[in-house]
């Protein structure tokens, strides 16, 4: 299954499971800052593509995904914020972020809104592959 | 030794969990536990049961500042009723180890749920030394 596929089945279920409009939907879309979806809507996200891919990625995935090859303590500090390695790493993986902006102040929560359409595609492209 | 206190809150609309247990069967087992589903199930309003637990997950999750981080299950917190009706939150996995590492004391939540709406607020106790 290429990209394009994996898109269209995103953009598919964005928009006929959890009423996305068609035109907002594009690959550098934010699925919580661009798009409005909370971690229930990206689980009926999940669910929707598994039944349509047969592909199936979970929370803990993306999650695994953006932390990288990074331990706990490696990506988080005491405090839960990301480490200046954290940043470092997510930089290289969101390059279409200015992570600088979050001044030592990013923690997981907000960790969460970077999540785009792209990675979902990439991650699924990727499972597809495997 | 000072004591640091964090909140968390989280609004889940009912009609979104129905929806999910309709479709799909394995949310179910993703998001709750054994004791979570046995509580649930056997309540009238079951749906707004489940409901106010995710947004309790949330909640719990927002107030540790850890989100579904590496390795975090929704499994791994699980809220429960004592007998007098009084909620409280158990932890294990990857959740319990970072509040032990964060240090905290103590987490206290509160739910509440009408036909339409669940709502959840936790309040995490902190040390700080």
């Amino acid at each position: 299954m290429d990209k394009e596929k994996i898109f269209e089945a995103v953009k598919e279920s964005l928009v006929g499971e959890l009423g996305i409009e068609e035109d907002k939907v594009s690959m550098a879309a934010s699925f919580h800052s661009d798009l409005g979806l909370e971690s229930l809507d990206l689980l009926k996200l999940f669910f929707s593509l598994e039944k349509k891919t047969k592909i199936r990625i979970t929370m803990k995935e993306v999650q695994d995904l953006l932390q990288g090859n990074l331990s706990e303590e490696e990506f988080f500090d005491e405090n839960g914020l990301v480490t200046q390695a954290g940043l470092g790493h997510l930089q290289k993986f969101l390059p279409e972020h200015n992570l600088a902006e979050f001044d030592g102040e990013l923690d997981q929560l907000e960790l969460f809104t970077l999540f785009t359409v792209r990675h979902l595609v990439n991650m699924l492209a990727e499972k597809a592959s495997s | 030794m000072n004591e640091h206190l964090d909140i968390g809150i989280d609004i889940v609309p009912i009609s979104k969990i129905e929806d999910l247990f309709s479709k799909y069967k394995d949310f179910l087992t993703e998001v709750y536990t054994k004791k979570e589903i046995a509580y649930c199930s056997g309540k009238k309003n079951s749906n707004q049961h489940f409901a106010v637990r995710f947004a309790a997950k949330e909640a719990v999750l927002k107030a540790l500042g850890s989100g579904l981080g590496k390795g975090i299950e929704w499994t791994d917190v699980e809220i429960l009723s004592t007998n007098s009706g009084k909620p409280r939150v158990y932890l294990y996995g990857k959740v319990k180890e970072i509040a032990h590492k964060r240090k905290i004391e103590e987490i206290a939540i509160s739910l509440s749920h009408c036909e339409a709406y669940a709502v959840a607020q936790a309040l995490v106790r902190r040390r700080q030394e």
